[in-house]
């Protein structure tokens, strides 16, 4: 575990990065498309992590903050314009896994929508549709109450079916 | 948004996927034993706890130890200043001119370095010219390779190589008499330089700091992949690819 103050030193890097990483990797997968950007995600991630390493706040978990960079660094990239352009071109096939995978249309269809919405509703839907996480769960990892995360919710469920995004 | 709710792992009623990583991270705290039950009488949160244990092996094509060998190098790098991405490359070169002039005496900005982690460089002499590497570029067998090292604290280095056969050589010291107890600094150059053989596969450099030179001597590997030294040792691996003439 990381310690206030105190950079990472390299045997903690590599502790970090096998307990840590491959769920990274998982998530960027999922919320980019494809291997060679997930891979680009975990290596500026965890070059994050060591460099901030002195300014974790023991208080919370790894993981809770390795989902909020994780969830902020890809959908920066989903918003990037060049990447919306190859969203419809790219070959988004779901990831090869023992564990059942919802369908690269389906997929492709949240990225574009994640991409195109309102920055805290798209976090709040990536937490909630692709992660699964429970209101209680998002609310945690966005620092903000469960009644904040049911309204981006509504909201993003609304704008993405039409309705206003605000 | 039915379509949606379809999107997560897992049946409607099963953990999250955060809740699972945090269970695997042991950081679900309280509702750990709610977890564990949950996943022992489910065969799809059993598979997806078993994938988390697997670690990188879960993903057959990502090459782990490039990933971290490149998290490495890369957080061993100088931090450039936030402000330098936004300006013209011509106006950050003329600014610096301008710092270098007018406050000769004061350290370069990105001058920072991550106190405890030492790294290894590796550089390819093209026609004599030394020409930085990346873990996991590819390299071809008979290319010239020498190393630089970068060390927060004193130590006896050494560099060992494993290759693709599981076989183990050491790169530095060469010689039982050579020198091997280094000052910390940065941009160590280590005497000599190695061509790459035609042993097909991977090839693993790792930079061995230990604080005794007998521990040096210690590395074994445990297969192709992983080299394992004394607990006392400090291992930084960096990894490239071979292809054989």
């Amino acid at each position: 575990m990381l310690r206030a103050h105190r950079m990472i030193e390299s045997k903690d890097i590599a502790r970090l990065f096998d307990l840590h990483a491959p769920a990274v990797f998982r998530r960027c997968r999922r919320l980019l498309g494809n291997n060679a950007d997930a891979e680009e995600a975990v290596q500026e991630i965890f070059v994050r992590v060591v460099r901030a390493g002195h300014t974790f706040q023991h208080q919370s978990q790894l993981t809770t903050w390795l989902y909020q960079i994780t969830t902020n660094f890809c959908l920066n990239q989903l918003r990037d314009r060049k990447r919306q352009r190859e969203l419809g071109d790219a070959n988004l096939k779901p990831m090869e896994s023992a564990v059942q995978q919802p369908t690269a249309d389906a997929l492709t269809e949240v990225r574009r929508l994640l991409a195109r919405a309102d920055p805290k509703q798209a976090e709040a839907a990536a937490y909630v549709f692709l992660d699964g996480m429970t209101h209680d769960e998002a609310a945690q990892v966005m620092n903000v109450s469960r009644r904040t995360v049911g309204n981006l919710i509504e909201r993003f469920n609304a704008w993405a079916t039409g309705g206003d995004p605000s | 948004m039915s379509a949606l709710e379809n999107l997560r792992a897992g049946k409607p009623d099963c953990p999250s996927d955060f809740a699972l990583d945090a269970l695997h991270a042991n950081e679900a705290g309280e509702r750990a034993p709610v977890l564990q039950q949950h996943v022992s009488s489910c065969e799809v949160c059993t598979a997806r706890m078993a994938e988390r244990a697997q670690g990188f092996a879960a993903f057959a094509e990502v090459d782990s130890r490039v990933l971290l060998a490149r998290i490495r190098q890369r957080a061993d790098e100088p931090q450039r200043p936030w402000w330098s991405r936004l300006l013209p490359i011509g106006v950050v070169l003329a600014a610096a001119a301008m710092m270098v002039f007018i406050w000769p005496t004061t350290s370069p900005v990105g001058d920072t370095r991550l106190k405890g982690s030492a790294a290894l460089r590796v550089f390819k002499l093209t026609q004599g010219h030394p020409q930085e590497v990346n873990a996991g570029d590819t390299l071809k067998s008979g290319d010239s390779l020498r190393f630089v090292v970068n060390l927060p604290a004193a130590g006896h280095v050494g560099i060992v190589d494993l290759d693709g056969s599981g076989a183990v050589t050491t790169i530095f010291p060469s010689t039982a008499r050579e020198q091997t107890h280094l000052g910390p600094g940065s941009g160590i150059e280590l005497p000599g330089a190695v061509s790459l053989d035609t042993t097909p596969g991977d090839e693993a450099f790792h930079l061995v700091r230990c604080a005794e030179r007998a521990s040096l001597d210690s590395c074994r590997a445990v297969d192709s992949r992983e080299l394992r030294c004394d607990d006392s040792c400090e291992v930084t691996p960096f990894v490239i690819h071979k292809t054989v003439q």
